[in-house]
């Protein structure tokens, strides 16, 4: 099977098929501690090093927005800070990925694929994976602006394409949400969730 | 019948005159939506309401070749905003005021009716149940729709009713009802809102 796969892909697989932890995991830095080049590097990695992958651009573009506002100085600040508004509108428009400024992200966030994806949560930790057609926000719209009623993603958290994290909700570390599930309630570490609400699946 | 395959004639309005809310002047009724997208000019939503807005307004135009140019403006304006954002939002829809449409993709508004201060999320289609069918969906005023959510049929959704993520509606809806599931089932909001997991566990 590998050896249908291109010659980059192969050595990623037998990475992640193998019991040891990938590099990274060892490092655990938070991607505030990060230079910002070493972290768009990983966010590249992780996204298969794939130039045109959507998801890649959306996070690189958040990166330099969290940065930018961490500047002292405005003269860099400002253009900076424009430079954010532009491309991360322009990534709306184009590909339909809303991921705002307040919202914030840990490291290696996969985003798999494009189109009506809005990320409007209070934190998403490491390792986290979100797909098409993903909606994290309030119950309410009224809501959208305060942090308590936004979710919480903890890390290794998978998302499955179309589902719904609404309210101040946490999903525990490593559980895995089903497509089209709407998530309104806590959800525990390392279980699995599915169907509108979602329900804990027994394994 | 000469066209079979043409489309089923709907019981929306057919779009021959200016159905924007009474009352209130093409410019003002602007101003108001973009307003309701948080004044940003970079709101798809607005955009889309005010396309919306201006293909009703132009058939308040009587002369025909005054129209003309407009229904033209109009329709790229309309093509435009299906391309790029996915909202596909005909100006024979009827909508009432403040109507607010957060982020976008994969919008199908294309037959119903909107009351006022309805709030509507992306991935949402309300219209016709199935080929060969009239009856479109009815949405009363101050309702909430989360994404994903579907309304097809002749349904009717009363005031103030709250319709959660990935819905679908299958009958009518009294007024301040809170709906969420497939097959749909009531939902104590206030009861999901004030669940809190302790922040030490």
């Amino acid at each position: 099977m590998v050896s249908e796969l291109s010659p980059r892909a192969a050595p990623l697989l037998s990475q992640q098929d193998g019991n040891s932890p990938e590099p990274e995991a060892k490092d655990a830095r938070t991607a505030e501690a990060l230079p910002l080049h070493e972290l768009l590097a990983e966010d590249f990695r992780t996204h298969d090093g794939l130039w045109l992958e959507p998801g890649f651009w959306a996070v690189a573009v958040h990166r330099l927005g969290a940065r930018s506002q961490r500047l002292k100085s405005p003269v860099l600040r400002r253009p900076l800070a424009l430079a954010h508004q532009v491309l991360s509108t322009g990534i709306d428009w184009l590909w339909g990925i809303n991921l705002p400024a307040s919202t914030e992200i840990g490291r290696r966030l996969r985003i798999w694929h494009h189109g009506s994806i809005l990320l409007n949560a209070r934190a998403i930790g490491n390792d986290v994976h979100i797909r098409q057609d993903t909606t994290l926000g309030p119950l309410r719209d009224r809501d959208a602006s305060r942090p308590e009623c936004l979710p919480v993603l903890e890390d290794n958290v998978d998302i499955g394409s179309g589902a719904c994290v609404l309210g101040g909700v946490h999903v525990g570390k490593g559980s895995f949400v089903g497509a089209n599930s709407v998530v309104v309630q806590e959800v525990p570490a390392g279980a699995t969730v599915f169907g509108v609400p979602a329900r804990i699946i027994p394994r | 019948m000469i066209f079979p395959h043409a489309r089923p004639r709907v019981d929306v309005s057919v779009g021959d005159r200016n159905a924007n809310p009474a009352g209130i002047g093409f410019l003002s009724l602007v101003k108001e939506d973009l307003k309701t997208h948080g004044g940003s000019l970079l709101s798809p939503g607005f955009w889309t309401v005010a396309v919306h807005r201006f293909g009703n307004w132009r058939m308040s135009i009587k002369s025909k070749p005054l129209r003309v140019p407009m229904t033209a403006l109009y329709r790229v304006a309309y093509r435009g905003v299906v391309a790029m954002w996915g909202i596909d939002l005909p100006y024979n829809v009827k909508v009432g005021r403040r109507f607010r449409l957060g982020h976008h993709g994969c919008m199908v508004l294309g037959a119903g009716e909107f009351g006022d201060d309805v709030t509507i999320s992306h991935s949402i289609t309300v219209g016709l149940n199935r080929r060969n069918e009239t009856k479109v969906p009815k949405i009363g005023n101050h309702v909430e729709l989360g994404p994903g959510v579907c309304i097809v049929g002749g349904v009717k959704i009363g005031d103030g009713c709250y319709v959660g993520a990935n819905t679908v509606v299958s009958r009518d809806l009294p007024p301040n009802s809170a709906v969420l599931g497939i097959p749909m089932r009531p939902v104590n909001l206030d009861g999901l809102s004030r669940q809190r997991r302790d922040p030490e566990k």
